[in-house]
């Protein structure tokens, strides 16, 4: 009887301890926040963009909102030299072609609004990055548990090793573009596609079966997955020595076939790695039973006009050292994550072979039709 | 007496006289089955009710039986005659003021009569002690203010949580006392943190109080005497920390016979002894406490699998007593945990597949009481604490742990004399002298060829007082406490200590140079007085009005930026830029019995200000860090409120409510960059503030063998951050905050129970056992303990419950005496 009361009392608890629900924040703020992503890099054959932009936060909703007409140049501190930045759509803007960065000289961002304010970066220098050593994945099956704890989704997860340098103190930033084969270019929801008008044009007002038709690829198209999260290291624990076994990514296992990931690993200044640190705490590293309370993610980009403006983003000056790694999925097992974010829904053949038709494969931040390097 | 029968209510259910009357009555049944004339008669029964004290008829009381009210045909001179027709029945006599009495009777005699001494509660023993020390009326009488004695028999009747007495729940049941939630590493008193309660078990201190980040409490129930909870007018004895002193004294072990408690719960199992050595002049306590079933977690949801948590707590204590003049007592604590979970987040910059946290504590005490003469005695104790936090770092394809280890090393020296000078002045004077040795962090690699060795310089600090205080009694009404405290800190080497620039920012960048000072230099000294003064006019036998203040100091703090310290977060000593905490309460109270004492109320108000808080800066780390002040930020906190309390000390029912509005602030303003102000500089909430706090707690015993406890917990909820809203970076949305602890989560209140079933068997024996049933939170509330941003596909806001439903226990005690 005892036993039988006790084993009650456990399986009540243990159901009982430690859950997580979603919560609704209820606040009604509205914000417009200037934004200032990407680094001046030493890859001058594909150099980062470098976006100045506004993100507007209004009813709930975040959206970017271009400026035009910023005057943007980078500064060589230690020349003087002043180099124009070359605008690009939706706030972008690129270094001149002929562009090279002097590693030994330290440079800041300038740039001003057409408002009449003025902005400007503390001065950044290019830290040595050292190579990538070794890049390796693993299977696992139960690799990412659901914030509420009821789901496993599993993964490949991509580890890399990379000697650091005895002589200095370095903080590591690494970032990576994931890329997946993708079969079906094209989701009509209570449409079909139309070849006519290249889009989900034929209107479907009786549609009451799966309420979505996806349409195969016309030729090769490859999805471009970025990383969406922070990952940082300071060598205070491992300086000299190799550092092995750092988690890069977790692939999630979206077919049995290999995909590529693109591993960029750079040197980032204490500064830079403190506000990443940052950003990381946010969102990430909390949750706990113990977090550090949320700090403003103000970098390094003030306005030189009205001092007490708050920016977000941080210019860096950075070298970076880059890896392909084909993942070949040989240990995956299913069951496998949906790649478009729902179960396939073909339209049916019918007498007319010209359907369902092909559709093509459009460039975007997140498909692209040419094949990546180190594709397999 | 012709043909009536007198029965001695004590006796009734004697078993041997049970036996015997069994017996009569079977013979007589079947005697009067086989004669076929059984029928049912009256009997007249005659009831005295009398004061238990002197004797006295108690007339007007209420006689039930069989929970009905008997009618009675007359009372005179309290005894009560009515007739009732022959059975068994349950009489319960109950009188306003004093315990009800409770038996069964069988009645078959044509007479009985009963005589019953009734309890004046007034009278008795305080069932609950939250307000009792000095005397009657001790809280109306007790020199301080602010000031809370709490019996660990108050403790146990507090329903615990998974059938774990615990000492710092039951804390949390007073007014001015709450934490951050249910998996708080420590309380936080008067709008103090965790570190700024000076926590002493046996005169040992405690820096890590609780075991499974939170869950229980480390102080073993069964070996605890009680506790003293200094949280206004604190003796100048006391030092070293700028809140409060929850002073836990543990048992004495009995001189005169063996004993041993214990129990099985849930959660773990306990035992404890006490054996005679030399009786009456010398004997030993041991107690235990371990738990053991936490693999459990393997069988629970995927969000629990990867737990493992287990702990132990082992007490000793030797009393000697050597002759009429001199006793000699040593005490030893030692406990250890060991935990793993995802919810602690990890150290940075070790790669590691979880993180494991491992901590001891070892305390040790010896203390010799000399009496000189009635008047005058000397009490001289050596004290030696060593607490070990451990994480462990278990790497990636290897059986390899790496791991970081720290430890605070606390070893003090102190006497005190007490002198009653005569009626009008009680004095008491001493001195103390500690020494702390820090172990900052030493990260060991073990085998692992990818982590470096590191080792943090360790700290090392002394900290001297002297101390006088003298209880002066003006007159019949009036009466004062003065007290004086100085304390000294010094900070010795070998250190190193950085220059900065001037009127700039401390961080690396802003380094000049640095100077080296050798082994046992001092190279940072504070100090200054402490004055404790209290003030009490009796306004009357039964009220009283007091007036405090009280000036601590501290200097040696947790550093730590989290919602509630981690067991491992790292203890830092006041050095050239970390300035002592400086905290000055001024406080008054009202406090009045009922004229039985039976009732208690008090009314107490409070001030505090404190400077030198410790804050820190975005991003602080702490681990692997040798020069703290690059991470922190001082300024200043302040923290008010209001208690009002009522409790109900004595009888069937006892317990109390209290209601407490208070508020906990602070402001950092170092500089004017962003980094180096909080709030732009303004006041803001603590984590802990919670202005509006309600705690109900009662007991009911019902005849001594069933005991009912409930708790009624309400706090505002603490603050939370909420950001300004959103944007957008590097195609990721990141909350865009500006404001710290704008928000609260929702409130938090709990309703918890209890049933005591104490001796089921009903008999007396040397072993006597007990079940408890609780259940905690009753009614399933899901108190948030935080509400949190987490960036997934996108960024949702979640809420993380510590218990979630209701938890039922059953444990079982026992007592060998």
């Amino acid at each position: 009887m005892k036993i039988i009361n006790y084993l009650f009392c456990l399986l009540f608890a243990l159901g009982a301890i430690s859950c997580i629900d979603p919560y609704s924040l209820d606040f009604s703020q509205k914000n417009n926040v200037l934004v200032v992503e990407g680094f001046l890099t030493d890859d001058s054959a594909k150099p980062d963009t470098i976006k100045i932009q506004y993100s507007n936060f209004e009813n709930q909703t975040t959206r970017i909102v271009p400026i035009s007409s910023v005057k943007a140049s980078v500064l060589n501190v230690d020349t003087n030299e002043e180099t124009k930045l070359i605008e690009q759509p939706k706030g972008g803007f690129l270094p001149p072609k002929n562009f090279k960065i002097n590693a030994q000289n330290k440079y800041i961002l300038k740039f001003s609004l057409p408002n009449g304010q003025n902005y400007e970066s503390s001065s950044e220098k290019i830290i040595n990055t050292p190579p990538i050593a070794k890049v390796y994945d693993t299977f696992n099956a139960q690799s990412v548990l659901s914030e509420d704890g009821k789901k496993y989704t599993s993964a490949n997860e991509v580890y890399l090793d990379t000697q650091d340098p005895a002589d200095s103190k370095n903080y590591y930033l690494w970032r990576y573009t994931h890329f997946e084969r993708l079969g079906y270019c094209t989701t009509c929801t209570k449409s079909q596609y139309s070849v006519q008008t290249n889009s989900c044009s034929i209107a479907l007002p009786n549609f009451n079966r799966t309420p979505y038709f996806d349409y195969e690829c016309a030729g090769d198209c490859f999805s471009i997955f970025k990383s969406k999260q922070v990952n940082v290291l300071s060598d205070v624990a491992s300086n000299g020595q190799l550092i092995k076994g750092k988690l890069i990514a977790k692939i999630p296992t979206y077919s049995p076939v290999g995909c590529l990931i693109q591993i960029q690993q750079i040197s980032i200044s204490p500064e830079m790695y403190l506000y990443f640190k940052i950003l990381e705490a946010q969102t990430q590293s909390n949750g706990g039973l113990a977090d550090t309370p949320p700090a403003g993610i103000v970098g390094n980009i003030k306005n030189t006009t009205t001092p007490t403006e708050k920016i977000v983003g941080y210019f860096g000056v950075v070298s970076i050292q880059k890896y392909n790694h084909w993942i070949d999925r040989k240990d995956a097992t299913s069951p496998y994550e949906l790649i478009l974010g729902h179960t396939l829904s073909l339209e049916p053949s019918t007498m007319d072979t010209s359907r369902p038709p092909l559709t093509p494969c459009t460039a975007s931040s997140s498909r692209t039709p040419i094949k990546p390097d180190g594709w397999q | 007496m012709d043909g009536s029968k007198s029965i001695n209510l004590s006796n009734i259910f004697n078993p041997k006289y049970c036996m015997n009357l069994k017996f009569i009555l079977v013979l007589i049944s079947l005697l009067f089955i086989s004669s076929g004339i059984f029928a049912q008669k009256s009997s007249l029964i005659q009831i005295t009710v009398k004061d238990s004290s002197d004797n006295t008829p108690l007339k007007d009381v209420v006689i039930k039986i069989d929970y009905k009210r008997a009618n009675f045909s007359s009372t005179e001179n309290g005894i009560h005659t009515f007739y009732l027709p022959q059975g068994e029945y349950g009489v319960t006599i109950s009188h306003l003021g004093y315990e009800t009495f409770r038996k069964r009777i069988n009645v078959k005699s044509p007479t009985v009569e009963l005589t019953v001494s009734l309890v004046n509660i007034s009278k008795e023993l305080d069932e609950v002690i939250v307000n009792n020390q000095g005397g009657n009326g001790g809280n109306v009488s007790r020199q301080l203010l602010g000031v809370t004695p709490l019996s660990i028999k108050t403790i146990k009747k507090i329903p615990a949580m998974m059938g774990e007495t615990d000492v710092l729940r039951g804390l949390q049941m007073l007014p001015g006392v709450t934490s951050v939630g249910e998996a708080a590493n420590g309380v936080n008193i008067r709008g103090g943190t965790t570190d700024q309660n000076l926590i002493l078990l046996d005169d040992t201190p405690i820096f890590n109080p609780t075991h499974l980040f939170g869950l229980f409490s480390v102080f073993p129930a069964d070996a605890t005497a009680g506790l003293d909870l200094y949280k206004g007018g604190i003796p100048s004895r006391f030092g070293g920390r700028v809140s409060s002193v929850i002073d836990i004294s543990l048992l004495n072990p009995s001189l005169e016979k063996f004993k041993a408690s214990g129990g099985i719960s849930l959660v773990a199992n306990r035992l404890t002894i006490e054996q005679p050595i030399i009786k009456d002049k010398m004997a030993v306590l041991l107690s235990g406490r371990a738990s053991y079933n936490d693999f459990f977690f393997k069988l629970g949801p995927p969000k629990l699998q990867n737990i493992r948590a287990n702990f132990y707590d082992l007490v000793t204590k030797v009393f000697y007593r050597m002759n009429a003049k001199n006793t000699l007592t040593f005490s030893g604590y030692l406990s250890g945990d060991f935990f793993q979970t995802d919810l602690l987040g990890t150290v940075s910059n070790v790669n590691a597949t979880s993180t494991q946290y491992a901590y001891s504590t070892k305390n040790a005490s010896l203390k010799w009481f000399h009496s000189f003469n009635s008047k005058l005695n000397i009490q001289t104790s050596a004290i030696l604490t060593d607490y070990q936090p451990k994480t462990l770092l278990p790497e990636l394809n290897s059986s390899n742990t790496v791991n970081i280890e720290s430890g605070i090393v606390y070893k003090q020296l102190k006497s005190s004399l007490s002198y009653a000078l005569n009626d009008k002045h009680h004095l008491e004077g001493g001195v103390s002298s500690i020494l702390y040795t820090i172990n900052p962090g030493r990260l060991n690699p073990g085998t692992s060829n990818s982590v470096n060795p590191i080792s943090i310089p360790e700290e090392r600090g002394i900290e001297s007082s002297i101390f006088l205080e003298d209880e002066i009694t003006l007159n019949k009404r009036l009466s004062l406490s003065l007290g004086l405290r100085y304390s000294n800190y010094m900070a010795l080497g070998a250190a190193t200590v950085r220059n900065y620039k001037p009127s700039q920012p401390l961080n690396d960048f802003n380094v000049i140079d640095s100077t080296k000072y050798k082994s046992g230099e001092v190279f940072a000294n504070y100090g200054g007085f402490e004055p404790r003064v209290s003030l009490k006019y009796l306004i009357t036998d039964n009220s009283s009005f007091k007036v405090g203040y009280s000036l601590m100091r501290q200097y040696l703090q947790v550093v730590s930026n989290t919602t509630t310290p981690l067991p491992t977060s790292r203890w830092t000593m006041s050095n050239n830029y970390i300035k002592p905490q400086v905290s000055q309460l001024v406080s008054a109270g009202y406090f009045k019995n009922s004229p039985n004492n039976i009732y208690e109320f008090s009314l107490e108000g409070y001030y505090r200000s404190t400077e030198n808080v410790l804050d820190f800066k975005p991003g602080a780390d702490f681990v692997f860090q040798p020069f703290i002040e690059t991470q922190t930020l001082q300024g200043k906190g302040k923290a008010y409120g209001l208690e009002l309390m009522v409790s109900k000390k004595k009888g069937e029912i006892t317990g109390w409510i209290n209601y407490t509005y208070s508020r906990a602030l602070n402001q950092i303003n170092v500089g004017e960059s962003f980094g180096e102000q909080i709030n732009g500089g303004n006041w803001y909430a603590t984590n802990f503030d919670r202005p509006h706090s309600f705690n109900a707690t009662v007991s009911i015993s019902q005849g001594g063998h069933h005991e009912f406890g409930f708790t009624f917990v309400y706090n505002t909820g603490r603050p939370f951050t909420v950001p300004e809203g959103y944007v957008q970076y590097n195609d990721v949305k990141y909350p865009y905050y500006l404001e710290r602890n704008n928000q609260r989560i929702s409130d938090y209140h709990r309703l918890d129970f209890s049933w005591t079933i104490r001796n089921p068997t009903m008999t007396k024996k040397r072993w006597e056992g007990s079940w408890t049933f609780g259940i905690y939170n009753i009614y399933a509330r899901q108190n948030a303990y935080s509400v949190y941003l987490k960036s997934e596909k996108t960024l949702n806001a979640y809420q993380l419950t510590i218990f979630g439903s209701a938890i039922p226990s059953l444990t079982y005690n026992f007592k060998f005496m």
